[in-house]
């Protein structure tokens, strides 16, 4: 029962992405308005990634690489813990 | 409010990045700990945050798994609700920060280390905060903004004289507060690395940050009911 819940329970963050990608403001936000009315917004470097802008396929990638590696460390602790007392 | 390469001095950049590490560390230790002991109530109730509560052996082993299961749920929705960005005036816009939400419902240690994977993963794959100031991200939104937070929603929780309204409240300002705390260390940092004025930063930013910490507060609430609407035992039952 609770392995489903916690697989139903993901249509949340998915249906916030899809919400996000048709309404989301695209306004700078706090730093990046600051930076530019004091005027040190030219200091910003563009850096590398890996897949480059928020779009609904990246934003759900972007949520279950978050999930994959967060539940994937839980579970690397939980086993050097269980090595430990053996 | 991510940084980006540039804003701040290296050394800055180094220096908090090693507090970032240092920090994270104790908190792997102590989730660690945290998921073979049984600790004494009233230390996990301080530790775990308020959704943990667990009284024998046998669902304590079944806590520690939807624990790491939360974890992983509560990652991909503050990452989600971090794409959401909503209008403010002036034409600029705010979005969630999420660090009081991820710390009541994960408890700060594994609030710290959930707020960090999501902001590498937005520094690496979508250049969302500056690789080389990751650090500084870190410290400014995942300990600031999750473990200040926490302390402020934990010191308030149990010290206000509002009984069943406490919790609340304390979501309430302590949400506010990390969003203001983390723009105030965010603008001393590009303060001190002589990018700009100081002074005129740090009112800059506090005051346009007051305004998004309200949304803040209003979306951890929803968002923190919500999730105890759709009783989502934090690890009580067993399977």
């Amino acid at each position: 029962m609770n392995k489903i819940k916690y697989i139903l329970l993901f249509i949340i963050p998915i249906l916030i992405v899809i919400l996000a990608t048709f309404f989301a403001s695209s306004n700078p936000d706090g730093l990046e308005w600051v930076a530019e009315k004091l005027g040190f917004l030219h200091f910003g470097k563009e850096s590398f990634s890996i897949l480059g802008n928020y779009s609904l396929i990246n934003g759900i990638i972007g949520i279950f690489t978050t999930a994959a590696i967060l539940i994937g460390v839980g579970f690397l602790l939980n086993l050097t813990n269980k090595k430990k007392k053996g | 409010m991510h940084l980006p390469d540039g804003f701040t001095d290296p050394k800055i950049s180094a220096g908090l990045a090693g507090a970032a590490a240092t920090v994270l560390g104790i908190c792997i230790v102590k989730v660690k700990q945290l998921l073979s002991k049984k600790v004494p109530k009233l230390v996990e109730a301080m530790e775990t945050g308020v959704g943990n509560i667990t009284n024998s052996t046998k669902s304590f082993i079944s806590a520690n798994t939807s624990k790491i299961f939360l974890a992983g749920f509560v990652g991909a929705l503050i990452f989600a609700c971090q794409m959401f960005n909503f209008p403010i005036n002036d034409g600029t816009s705010g979005h969630l920060l999420g660090g009081v939400l991820a710390a009541t419902l994960l408890g700060p240690y594994l609030g710290i280390i959930t707020m960090s994977v999501i902001l590498i993963v937005q520094s690496l794959f979508f250049a969302d905060g500056g690789f080389l100031v990751l650090g500084v991200n870190i410290f400014n939104m995942a300990l600031v903004g999750c473990g200040l937070g926490y302390l402020i929603f934990f010191l308030l929780n149990k010290y206000l004289p509002f009984k069943k309204l406490n919790f609340g409240i304390a979501i309430f300002i302590a949400s506010w507060s990390s969003v203001v705390l983390a723009s105030a260390f965010c603008a001393i940092e590009v303060g001190l690395s002589g990018k700009a004025n100081l002074q005129d930063t740090l009112y800059a930013m506090v005051s346009v940050h007051s305004i998004i910490g309200f949304f803040e507060a209003i979306i951890t609430l929803i968002l923190v009911y919500m999730l105890k609407l759709l009783k989502i035992d934090f690890g009580a039952k067993n399977e």
